[in-house]
């Protein structure tokens, strides 16, 4: 009995501690798009809200896990909690598996530091060639025409044909992040 | 109210080549020689169908937080399309057709110009395109397609819908007055999907997938 009110009484204190940090979250936000307004700029709040608010109750979960796994016995085949995220957030899941020669050329277009710098620049929203040049100087035209042919090849980039920007794309910004991800996770196992 | 609409019969020319449409998304040109017949609306010339050589190219993409989707479009506009919205750069750079202008446009005679123009015409009325927007400062366009479909393109002030298909298009121009929030919003189901990004709009009436 006591274990359980134990349980019921976290739970409760997570679930204050949640509704605060949406509180503050929410007001934070807010209070961003008011002064971005002013200033005449914007900013990405969706994307990280919303991954804020997924670590947020990844955390919350893993307090409730632990909670759980004190006070309660939970077998070998025991139930696990999950929680999950919206429907917008669900991991994209292809239904078949890549052919290798066409994965290996797109991961190909990716694998060249002035290529992964190009993306990077263009993370941040559309660039004609003038900006991409003035912003990476250390690649000559001809080179980053060069470049930039190999990402749209591979459907990492899209130039449009009317203003002549060029964009990236939504599988472009995944293997952006996806080569980040990987490096940042090498870096860390290197620090441990 | 039944508006009565109908084709004229008497063909011109185009004196020169013209961009008939040009923005941010979107650029239509024709050339000279490009032959023209005057739609007319309680009798007054209301737009145009052109039958020559011509080009629309057309940034159908789709900017959201999460990327970029769509592609450019160009295309060849070597048959017939409709014009509606201002006329009065055609009219004043245009000149009576000859046999030898319709001739190099690969037409027979007046009669083979008419009925296939007549054809194109009544092929676009009769898809439920029979109030064409004929408002103030709006161009509508539309395109023949090989698979005897239209592509109707429609701009009024800062905004373009574009529909190929089952796909449609809502871009909107950002202009300096205008503060726009990066938003997205993804809606897959019942075999639609529907993207909404940075001042533009995509819906896909045929297709239920997740690009993100």
């Amino acid at each position: 009995m006591s274990d359980e009110k134990d349980l019921k009484d976290e739970m409760k204190k997570l679930k204050e501690e949640l509704k605060g940090l949406k509180d503050q979250l929410r007001e934070m936000s807010h209070g961003d798009n008011q002064e971005h307004e002013h200033r005449g700029i914007h900013i990405d709040v969706n994307e990280s809200l919303s991954d804020y608010l997924g670590d947020v109750m990844e955390s919350v979960a893993e307090g409730i896990r632990g909670e759980l796994r004190r006070s309660i016995f939970i077998g070998p085949h025991g139930s696990e909690i999950k929680i999950c995220k919206g429907k917008e957030e669900e991991e994209h899941e292809p239904k078949t598996k890549a052919d290798p020669a066409k994965a290996a050329a797109i991961m190909s277009a990716l694998g060249q530091e002035h290529r992964l710098k190009i993306l990077s620049e263009l993370m941040s929203g559309g660039k004609y060639i003038s900006e991409l040049q003035t912003n990476l100087p250390e690649i000559t035209t001809s080179t980053l025409s060069s470049h930039l042919d190999i990402l749209q090849e591979a459907g990492l980039v899209i130039q449009e044909r009317v203003r002549g920007r060029y964009l990236i794309t939504i599988p472009g910004r995944m293997a952006y992040k996806m080569a980040n991800t990987i490096t940042d996770l090498r870096n860390r196992n290197f620090e441990i | 109210m039944t508006r009565h609409i109908k084709l004229g019969k008497q063909p011109h020319k185009l004196n020169k080549d013209l961009t008939l449409l040009e923005n941010e998304k979107c650029v239509i040109t024709t050339q000279e020689g490009t032959l023209t017949l005057p739609i007319l609306v309680e009798g007054n010339t209301r737009g145009h169908i052109l039958t020559g050589k011509g080009q629309l190219t057309l940034d159908a993409i789709i900017e959201t937080p999460k990327g970029a989707i769509g592609k450019s479009l160009i295309t060849d506009l070597d048959q017939p399309f409709l014009m509606f919205g201002t006329v009065s750069e055609i009219s004043e750079n245009t000149a009576p057709a000859t046999a030898q202008d319709m001739s190099n446009m690969g037409y027979e005679n007046l009669e083979d110009l008419l009925v296939k123009a007549n054809d194109a015409f009544s092929q676009f009325t009769i898809n439920s395109h029979k109030h064409p927007k004929l408002e103030e400062n709006t161009q509508t366009f539309a395109f023949f397609t090989p698979d005897k479909a239209w592509d109707i393109l429609v701009t009024k002030e800062d905004k373009l819908i574009f529909t190929s298909k089952n796909k449609v298009y809502i871009f909107k121009h950002p202009t300096e007055n205008t503060q726009l929030h990066p938003q997205h919003l993804q809606f897959a189901e019942n075999g639609k999907t529907i993207i909404i990004g940075k001042n533009n709009i995509l819906i896909d009436l045929d297709a239920n997938h997740r690009f993100f």
